[in-house]
């Protein structure tokens, strides 16, 4: 256990513009990721779920900077990603991989397996390392991804979808990477191709020491990957704790629904339970004043729901919830972020 | 319900497929009743045939025609005998699709309006007797009939798509598919399923595309429809999930065979095929040791092993597995099971 968090993340906010009428003029804002913090310690696991628009894959392209923010801050391992100028920029990349949702997209179809895998390293090794050197490497990680040495000179297109991610993990792996942000990685599989595939990510962070941001709308994938867990919705975390607490005791009303609308492998809990949200996930480019999430709340307090903003504050030692529910009026003018920092430095 | 006469009785269902590279066996044998007012599941991972039986039922089988053999009984019809015209009169009428893609199934150039409007016309000209059905009277609007029968098609597509649940229907039906969200999309399809008064549903996985909340409503639309109008839904799906809060009954595919079948209840609580088995497992995802293996990938359904086609991932293989075909034998009240290991026929 590292003494500060590999990565630390505060107060990002990104919103894009939205263009159309008369000289495709800047019509409205997205905003995609709202003011949001959290952090990640070494070798852990933090869990990034929501529903589709929720903002998730904006996130993990900030972190990346593969777009770059509004405001906010990214500490990576103590230094300031976005102070970073290009070719800090190209050393960081080399230790945070990102491993993409779809298997068919994502790998170039006109490479083999070798030069897909061994790209990274010539981009950014290939004038220290020896053909040999690469070789070497490539066939060690190939094996311990759970390919076979002789499929390095095939084509993607070979590949079956469980095979291609696989592919996809050895190439983000083959820089020996800290953090890994993984989009969705599982969820273009089967349920037994899935199972594995998570297994093997497991395994791996165990034996390479890696740190996961792991991103995805499944609960049950969440549940069983992640040690914390932050809950988006419109942008915004609206939960954020380990994911025992939260699981075991969800105290937003969006995360109560969300878990209760986990379609369970259990014949016993029926339909009736599964639906507790009515209406539509709302509309990023109209998010409603105040609680983002009050047009479809089952448990809205009153006007104060729709007027003023929660904040996210703690509850306990460990979770912080952005909900009214939780919080007295009195408690409105803590600074939010003194108490979560509070909250983080405790853990 | 289970003393009725079934709706479909699907007997010994062969599906075959002329490729370049040999012929392909996507469904072997299947057996698969349906009784009134019943939900049934059809549970399987791609590639299993599970899409294949559901559109071979309305034989709407794209590309490349498939060669079909084998029974399915629709009341006292099979309907592999009919003739063209006759099927097409089953088609929507008496036996409605829901896909999976919203977006892709839905006409993006006419409004959702429009779309249900002349799916009720044709509905109407098609069980009216006394004329020949014909795409003219889908545009008369020339005779006072025919302006009749467009105006009330209007008004009963706003009342249609109430029905559903869609927020708004005067103000939607002038919407475009491409202006409503994947759920809205979703109940648009499900409206215009219905818009035949079939007494079945073919269900393929409608709520893959869309977030746990939203799955969750659908799902419980159409368990409401099926209570208030009495019709049944085969349902297919590869979320074990989905099915064992859904369905009545459950079908299990592995290679274009069912490879067990029992009441929802029965086959979640007690599972007898290996297959099944590491499936509700690999669902369940509750810890590590959950993610059984399940080695190797999907066969190949152009070179299936021999014997039972599950024997090289199978736990529980033995010698004969490989060189004799295991049948769906009854292991239990209304249950049966093609692993023949479990059901000690084999020693």
């Amino acid at each position: 256990m590292v003494d500060q968090p590999l990565l630390r993340v505060r107060n990002l906010t990104r919103s894009f513009p939205v263009q159309g009428g008369f000289f495709n003029r800047i019509v409205n804002y997205v905003r995609a990721v709202d003011d949001i913090s959290f952090e990640i310690n070494g070798a852990k696991t933090l869990g990034l779920i929501g529903e589709s628009g929720c903002g998730k894959t904006t996130v993990a392209k900030l972190i990346l900077r593969l777009i770059e923010p509004d405001s906010g801050e990214v500490m990576f391992d103590g230094a300031h990603v976005l102070d970073f100028d290009a070719a800090q920029l190209r050393a960081l990349r080399a230790r945070i991989q990102m491993i993409y949702q779809d298997p068919y997209s994502s790998l170039n179809p006109r490479m083999k397996v070798f030069d897909i895998i061994a790209e990274p390293l010539n981009i950014h090794y290939g004038h220290q390392l020896s053909a040999k050197e690469i070789r070497h490497r490539v066939v060690d990680l190939v094996k311990r991804v759970g390919l076979h040495e002789n499929d390095l000179g095939k084509y993607p297109h070979m590949f079956s979808g469980g095979q291609r991610q696989r592919i996809g993990i050895a190439r983000a792996l083959i820089l020996q990477p800290q953090l890994l942000v993984l989009d969705e990685p599982t969820s273009a599989l089967d349920v037994s191709i899935q199972a594995k595939l998570l297994k093997l990510l497991l395994q791996l962070q165990r034996e390479m020491q890696l740190t996961f941001l792991f991103i995805s709308h499944d609960m049950r994938v969440i549940q069983l990957m992640a040690d914390d867990v932050a809950v988006m919705y419109l942008g915004k975390i609206v939960e954020y704790g380990p994911i025992e607490d939260v699981f075991s005791n969800p105290r937003h009303p969006y995360t109560q629904a969300l878990l209760a609308a986990m379609p369970t492998p259990d014949p016993g809990n029926r339909l009736d339970k599964l639906v507790q949200l009515k209406g539509e996930i709302g509309d990023p480019s109209n998010i409603p004043a105040g609680c983002p999430f009050w047009p479809r709340c089952p448990q809205k307090i009153g006007e104060i729901c729709e007027r003023k903003p929660p904040q996210l504050l703690p509850v306990n030692q460990t979770t912080a919830v952005s909900c009214h529910l939780y919080h007295e009026p009195g408690h409105e003018d803590f600074s939010p972020l003194g108490k979560s920092d509070e909250i983080l430095a405790r853990r | 319900m289970v003393t009725d006469s079934p709706l479909l009785a699907v007997r010994n269902l062969q599906v075959r497929f002329e490729t370049l590279r040999g012929e392909l066996q996507a469904v072997n044998g299947v057996d698969l009743t349906i009784y009134p007012g019943q939900i049934v599941g059809l549970i399987g991972e791609s590639g299993s045939g599970k899409s294949v039986t559901a559109k071979s039922i309305l034989n709407v089988l794209s590309t490349p025609p498939g060669i079909t053999a084998g029974e399915i009984w629709y009341r006292e019809r099979n309907l592999l005998d009919l003739s063209p015209r006759e099927m097409s009169k089953i088609r929507g009428q008496s036996i409605a699709m829901v896909s999976q893609d919203p977006m892709s199934s839905l006409n993006p150039v006419f409004t959702v309006g429009e779309q249900l409007r002349d799916a009720l016309l044709w509905s109407e000209i098609v069980q009216d007797s006394t004329s020949e059905p014909s795409s003219w009277n889908l545009i008369d609007r020339f005779t006072r009939a025919g302006r009749r029968r467009f105006r009330r098609a209007s008004a009963q597509a706003v009342e249609d798509l109430r029905q559903v649940e869609l927020p708004a229907p005067h103000q939607q039906v002038k919407n475009y598919p491409h202006q409503l969200s994947g759920g809205m999309r979703q109940r648009v399809l499900t409206a215009l399923a219905w818009a035949g008064q079939p007494d079945l549903i073919i269900a393929d996985e409608p709520t893959t595309a869309l977030d746990v909340t939203i799955q969750a409503q659908i799902l419980m639309l159409l368990q409401d429809l099926v209570k208030t109008r009495g019709a049944s839904i085969l349902y297919i799906s590869h979320d074990l999930g989905v099915v064992a809060q859904l369905c009545d009954r459950v079908a299990v595919m592995y290679a274009g065979e069912i490879v067990e079948e029992a009441d929802v209840r029965e086959i979640f609580e007690n599972p007898r095929h290996p297959y099944t088995e590491a499936l509700i497992r690999a669902t369940t995802m509750a810890s590590e040791d959950d993610l059984v293996e399940i080695p190797g990938e999907v066969p190949n359904m152009l070179a299936l092993p021999s014997g039972c086609h599950f024997w090289p991932r199978c736990p529980m293989m033995i010698e004969r597995c490989a060189s004799d075909t295991p049948l769906l034998a009854v292991v239990g009240p209304n249950h049966k099971s093609k692993c023949a290991v479990i059901h000690g026929e084999w020693v």
